[in-house]
């Protein structure tokens, strides 16, 4: 014989189990999802680390000179290529005082250089910069290695690599 | 009693002490639930959120840090890194086909013996090592071939990703991540423990071109080796250091001795005729001389069994400017006379170039002076002969000179002008007559290749013959230049020395600083002044001649014929 109350505490009891069971499942689901991420953002940021390493050897300064030697039409910039606003004439029909500031100023104050400009502004084709570039100590190779070959040398030094 | 027990059924006893332990029971649960209440009822109401707080900081991505912290340039590039690097493994027991896994791994990984591989793998262990240390590309072609059984374990490893170019500077470590040589040795309890990248005072393009320039120099005089250093004369950090030949970092392990020697801070070398400069400055600053003093420099001193001459002797009477200019021996040793043993000796003292340096490298050398000062090491000394210091001493005192007076010790972190305290050696008004003396070298005298147009270079020559056991090495040269510029308002010392150039035809046959190590400096200072926003000058208004000019009383400056005055 059951009396009302009872069952309607059993079946009160048994919905409280299922939804404790229900939550557990759930909270043990999400703990599963977060150490994932947990575990994928950790492999994201070492993989952002390495790529930060092969950033800053792909910018090797020899290595950028030797690619734009070899693609561009650039060369460094020198003193002789410089000048100041001050330097640049005013046109004839410009002759009333120069109202921006910041022309006057440099004009009358600094006095900038007008030098002799021997370097070309256009690189010519023919004559590249071989000279300064072929008397350097350090092999020509390394600009051609991969990142992967440095790790690689890195790793493979005596004592620290091969099997324990 | 007895009696009351005598009338009650052993039925209702039973019953009885039913109630009671149900009584007992209920008590004990109603406050169990009184107390879960209670918790709720505080939870609800009087949380603080502490738990809160305490839920949504568990395990959220932390970052991952490194055993070793980075280093990186003043621009933020980075110099040393460590990485994690995979190390390959396999559990035996669930490896189906040895012989063919083994195929397959050696195919990816070809430095491996197959049939090395294949024992390993039929050992019936639960753990093999196959190969340490793997790269990234290693890993994922391992990887690609899915056999079960294999995997890696992490380890770190320093890298280096920019080489030799900064190797006597960041230095290198050991296996086991221990800093054995340059930063990596000096701070390395800063570097192990922080997880913050340290950034140091160089920059890695004025490295590059510093050495670039320095190494082709060095090619086209067939020197030993070189050594070269740019530093900010307002804060005393050194922008880049090079001293060639140099080593790999990342294989540090295979690289000669003597690439891994530091020539700027660890060589010691009498230096020669730059110390003239400290001689002059002493000179000015004490009243000993003034610009229109005059010595005879008609012949050569002879005292006890030395005679001191000069290279490209005048043979007649100079003044103070062109005892500078023509870089004269006997002239300097006089005015050395005049300063004296004791204030010589406390100058240079406070230059800092009897001491070691206060610069971050282990990497350090004290200089050699004579233990007793006497009046012929007085006379070398005001030369550079008799004292050996390294390039980083003579750089530091150098800027001392020219920035108005102050010494700050040198340094390799980052700092900003506020924080380099300095020490005033000499007056302003010194300072600014040394400006003028440096010039004058540049523009008449011994400096003439190091002008770098439109930046106002100044600065001295120096060759001095190597001792080598004692005696002097005629054809063993040291031969150096340092510059200012703009010599106006110095903002960078530029140094270069070569460690025994050979003279070529280009030059006459001469290796003197003036023909090997200021073309250096004329290359570096006009390659990196536009990465610093110095605009070129013309030297030739007015305003820049009354800076720069030696002043006119002073006697004619006379032109001198040959570059290669010593």
């Amino acid at each position: 014989m059951i009396r009302p109350t009872s069952l309607i505490l059993m079946v009160l009891t048994a919905a409280a189990g299922g939804a404790l069971f229900q939550i557990a499942f759930e909270v043990s689901e999400l703990d599963g999802d977060l150490s994932q991420l947990n575990r994928d953002i950790r492999k994201d940021r070492e993989a952002i680390h390495v790529l930060r390493a092969e950033w800053s050897f792909l910018n090797q300064p020899e290595r950028l000179e030797e690619l734009t030697r070899r693609h561009l039409d650039l060369l460094p910039v020198s003193g002789g290529q410089l000048a100041g606003s001050g330097a640049v004439p005013v046109r004839a029909q410009d002759q009333e005082p120069v109202t921006d500031p910041l022309i006057a100023d440099t004009g009358a104050a600094a006095k900038p250089a007008v030098l002799q400009d021997t370097t070309p502004k256009v690189k010519p084709a023919a004559p590249r910069r071989t000279a300064r570039l072929s008397s350097q100590t350090t092999n020509r190779a390394d600009l051609v290695r991969s990142f992967d070959d440095v790790l690689r040398e890195a790793i493979d030094t005596p004592g620290s690599g091969g099997a324990r | 009693m007895r009696n009351r027990i005598a009338f009650e059924s052993p039925k209702k006893q039973a019953i009885e002490t039913a109630r009671t332990r149900l009584l007992i029971g209920g008590t004990l649960m109603a406050a169990a639930f009184f107390v879960v209440g209670a918790r709720l009822f505080e939870l609800a109401v009087f949380s603080d959120n502490a738990d809160l707080r305490r839920a949504a900081s568990r395990e959220i991505a932390r970052p991952t840090t490194m055993a070793r912290a980075d280093i990186i340039d003043r621009n933020g590039v980075l110099l040393a890194t460590s990485l994690t690097t995979p190390s390959l493994f396999a559990d035996p027991r669930k490896i189906a086909d040895p012989v063919d896994t083994a195929r397959r791994i050696v195919d990816v990984l070809p430095d491996l013996s197959e049939e090395v591989v294949a024992a390993r793998l039929a050992s019936g262990k639960s753990f093999v090592w196959l190969r340490r240390n793997l790269t990234p590309r290693q890993q994922f072609e391992v990887n690609r071939l899915g056999i079960p059984g294999l995997d890696f374990e992490r380890e770190e490893r320093r890298v280096y990703p920019h080489g030799r170019l900064a190797s006597h500077i960041v230095g290198f470590t050991n296996v086991d991540n221990v800093g054995l040589a340059g930063i990596e040795k000096s701070m390395d309890a800063a570097i192990a423990g922080s997880g913050t990248p340290l950034r140091l005072s160089i920059d890695i393009r004025v490295q590059q071109i510093l050495r670039q320039e320095l190494a082709g120099q060095i090619e086209k005089f067939k020197a030993i080796g070189g050594g070269a250093i740019v530093l900010d004369v307002e804060t005393g950090e050194i922008v880049a250091m090079v001293s060639l030949p140099d080593f790999d970092p990342n294989a540090a392990g295979q690289a000669p001795d003597e690439t891994r020697f530091n020539r700027n801070t660890l060589g010691v070398y009498e230096l020669g005729s730059v110390f003239k400069i400290f001689n002059h400055a002493i000179a000015l600053e004490t009243g000993v001389a003034s610009f229109s003093s005059r010595y005879d420099a008609t012949k050569p001193i002879r005292i006890a069994r030395f005679t001191i001459s000069d290279f490209h002797p005048e043979k007649r009477w100079l003044t103070v400017p062109e005892i500078f200019q023509h870089s004269s021996n006997i002239g300097s040793a006089k005015i050395a006379l005049d300063i004296g043993t004791q204030v010589q000796r406390s100058y240079l003292g406070h230059l800092g170039l009897l001491r070691r340096t206060s610069v971050e490298l282990p990497e350090q050398a004290q200089p050699i002076y004579p233990a007793h000062w006497r009046e012929i090491n007085t006379m070398t000394i005001s030369y550079g002969h008799g004292i050996a210091v390294s390039p980083l001493h003579l750089v530091s005192a150098v800027a001392a000179v020219v920035n108005g007076g102050i010494l700050r010790p040198a340094t390799l972190v980052e700092r900003n002008a506020a924080q380099s305290a300095g020490v005033q050696v000499f007056s302003a008004v010194t300072s600014d007559q040394m400006r003028r003396l440096l010039r004058l070298v540049v523009e008449t005298g011994t400096g003439r290749n190091a002008d770098a147009k439109g930046y106002l270079v100044g600065g001295k020559t120096g060759t001095a013959e190597k001792q080598v056991n004692g005696a002097y090495k005629r054809n063993a040269l040291i031969s150096s230049f340092v510059g200012a510029f703009p010599v106006t308002a110095p903002r960078f010392i530029v140094y270069a020395m070569l460690d025994e150039p050979k003279g070529i035809a280009e030059t006459f046959g001469y290796a003197t600083g003036g023909w090997t190590a200021a073309p250096v400096v004329r290359g570096v200072v006009a390659r990196m002044a536009p990465l610093f926003g110095i605009a070129p000058l013309d030297d030739a208004p007015p305003e820049i001649r009354r800076a720069i000019n030696v002043n006119a009383n002073a006697g004619p400056a006379v032109r001198s014929r040959s570059h290669a005055t010593n």
